[in-house]
């Protein structure tokens, strides 16, 4: 309960807290769109540095589609405007800060 | 009969939604200084959970409460001989770990951190001792919508199977607002030996003298529901006061006030003091009814003659009439006490949660046909659970009271979709057509005013020392030596 952890896949890596729940699907971790990033928070073992928020995991990948151009609603623009072009769901590997 | 007059609140759970808005308003206004910083007179708990302090209700370890003993009570813990040995140390009473251990954070060092690479961090410590906290390991609501963890919630005492925990899907939680029950026969005022506790004459509200108390914590130990707590820094009891300096202008407690999902109902019952021993000396399964037998009908003249004989005031008959209160608790039979086994007779009511909503039987016509009591069996938080919260293990009321309330959202349904109303269903959970309409209006559109009547206590008509000792404790002895 409330174990500092890491959590990183190849496209970064996020330190906060974590709690086990049988709210949440076996094999799953769920991260809420604003973490902590100013009370009780680490440093990263893996960068040293204080890592990145929920959006370091994830990285944005556009289909062709979403370069055709035009109207706004047919094109890719940061913060969801037009057809959303990144998902969230990614695999990462989630470990114990020790230490 | 000896009427008397008591401040009341009803939660109705199934509104609450854990916003905490209540706990915070109650800390700003009254616990916000040194000693008291762990103190929340008002708490959410998240259910099935241990509560705060962490498994409250485990009187095995706690021992709070009322023992009904060979045709009369005693307290759970104490006697002459316990009392003396105790004087100086209380084994019995929560410690920080049970509460938990009163952090803040160290703001400061993120604007006056030196130059570094990375942006600083506001670190945890302690608000008694000072050092730094690596992990914080507990709050006033540890399990806040985690119900589902095998660390707090397979530990609720009434929980019968903990397993339920652990399977995904099967898992159901509500919230329990908790503010001290101001009991009609409370532990606390019982075994103060300074007498420095004392239920207050016109409205029943429980305080505690801070002039008086010498601080031997007895009344932290005997309060089953864990409702007092010990200030460490003035060395004196505190508890919730009812928000009486706003109760009597006529303003409804902070609390409620604040009260987002507007699940609090606050206003005045009558009940009748000189039945107060004999319905605690019930059985368990009783004794929700016997909580209900002890309330009087304010319509009643014989009760509005004895009412006035102690001293209430016309204002406060009146009240009593409009009381939402009276019409959950005992005039609808649909708010329950919470552990009323404790036998401090509570003055806190609670409305079951429903949740989660039964969609496949919100159909009237399937009611019908499977019956409303079946419809009951298929909720999925289990009745003995909620019956060991609400009603000393007796399913049968609480199941009635859930009848109720699907009854009452099968009608409306009906209503609002313009759908023919089947009468018998209402008839059958015991309510009535005007009866769901006016639970409608309480439970959703009504104002303020409605859910809260609050009458003021006239101090300019009255002086309250003049109407002192005329009401107050029920079963409580004269005071002297050896008596």
């Amino acid at each position: 309960m409330n174990d500092p952890i890491e959590v990183y896949n190849a496209n970064g890596v996020v330190v906060c807290r974590a709690n086990v729940s049988s709210r949440i699907p076996k094999g799953a971790a769920v991260m809420y769109h604003a973490p902590e990033r100013t009370l009780n928070i680490k440093k990263s073992k893996k960068s040293g540095r204080r890592g990145g928020v929920h959006n370091s995991l994830s990285r944005i990948r556009l289909k062709p589609t979403l370069m055709l151009g035009g109207y706004a609603q047919f094109s890719y623009y940061f913060n969801y405007w037009g057809p959303t072009g990144v998902n969230r769901d990614c695999y990462v590997i989630v470990r114990k800060l020790g230490g | 009969m000896d009427v008397r007059a008591q401040l009341v609140m009803v939660f109705h759970l199934d509104k609450c939604i854990g916003c905490h808005t209540c706990s915070i308003s109650c800390k700003n206004i009254w616990t916000d200084r040194r000693g008291a910083e762990y103190m929340w007179w008002n708490n959410v708990e998240t259910r099935p959970g241990v509560g705060y302090p962490k498994k409250w209700e485990d009187q095995g370890t706690f021992k709070g409460g009322w023992v009904a003993d060979r045709g009369s009570l005693r307290l759970r813990a104490l006697g002459k001989g316990p009392t003396l040995l105790n004087m100086f140390f209380q084994p019995n009473m929560p410690k920080m770990e049970d509460y938990y251990e009163p952090f803040d954070f160290d703001y400061g060092n993120l604007y006056g951190a030196g130059e570094g690479t990375d942006q600083p961090v506001a670190e945890a410590f302690s608000r008694i001792s000072g050092r730094k906290i690596e992990t914080i390991q507990g709050g006033p609501n540890w399990d806040d919508d985690l119900s589902g963890s095998q660390l707090y919630a397979a530990k609720d005492v009434n929980l019968e199977e903990s397993r339920i925990v652990e399977e995904y899907g099967k898992m159901f939680m509500h919230y329990l607002p908790r503010i001290c029950n101001h009991c009609l026969n409370p532990a606390c005022v019982a075994s103060c030996p300074s007498r420095a506790i004392y239920k207050r004459g016109e409205d029943g509200v429980v305080l505690v003298d801070q002039n008086v108390c010498k601080g031997w914590r007895f009344c932290t130990s005997a309060c089953p529901y864990k409702k007092v707590y010990f200030n460490w820094d003035s060395g004196k009891a505190e508890k919730c006061i009812f928000c009486f300096p706003r109760t009597e202008t006529g303003q409804c407690n902070a609390c409620a006030h604040s009260c987002v999902g507007r699940i609090r109902y606050v206003g005045v019952l009558l009940y009748d003091a000189e039945k107060v021993e004999e319905a605690l000396l019930k059985h368990d399964d009783q004794l929700v009814e016997a909580h209900r037998a002890v309330i009087l009908d304010p319509r009643d003249s014989a009760v509005r003659d004895g009412a006035r004989k102690n001293g209430v005031s016309d204002l406060w008959l009146e009240a009593a009439v409009k009381s939402p209160v009276y019409a959950l608790v005992k005039e609808f039979g649909l708010a329950l006490p919470l552990h009323p086994e404790f036998r401090t007779l509570p003055m806190a009511y609670y409305i079951p949660s429903l949740s989660p909503v039964l969609s496949t039987l919100g159909d009237s016509h399937e009611l019908v046909e499977h019956g409303l009591f079946s419809a009951v069996d298929t909720l999925r938080a289990p009745l003995s659970y909620l019956a060991s919260l609400l009603s000393g293990g007796n399913r049968e009321v609480v199941a009635e009271v859930l009848a109720k309330l699907i009854a009452l959202r099968s009608f409306m349904r009906a209503r609002n979709l313009q759908q023919p109303m089947d009468d018998g269903i209402l008839k059958k959970a015991g309510l009535d057509e005007a009866a769901a309409v006016r639970l409608y209006r309480l439970f959703t559109i009504g104002g303020y005013g409605e859910r809260n009547v609050i009458p003021a206590q006239q101090r300019e008509e009255q002086d309250p020392y003049t109407r002192k000792g005329a009401s107050g404790f029920g079963i409580l002895k004269k005071a002297g030596r050896g008596r």
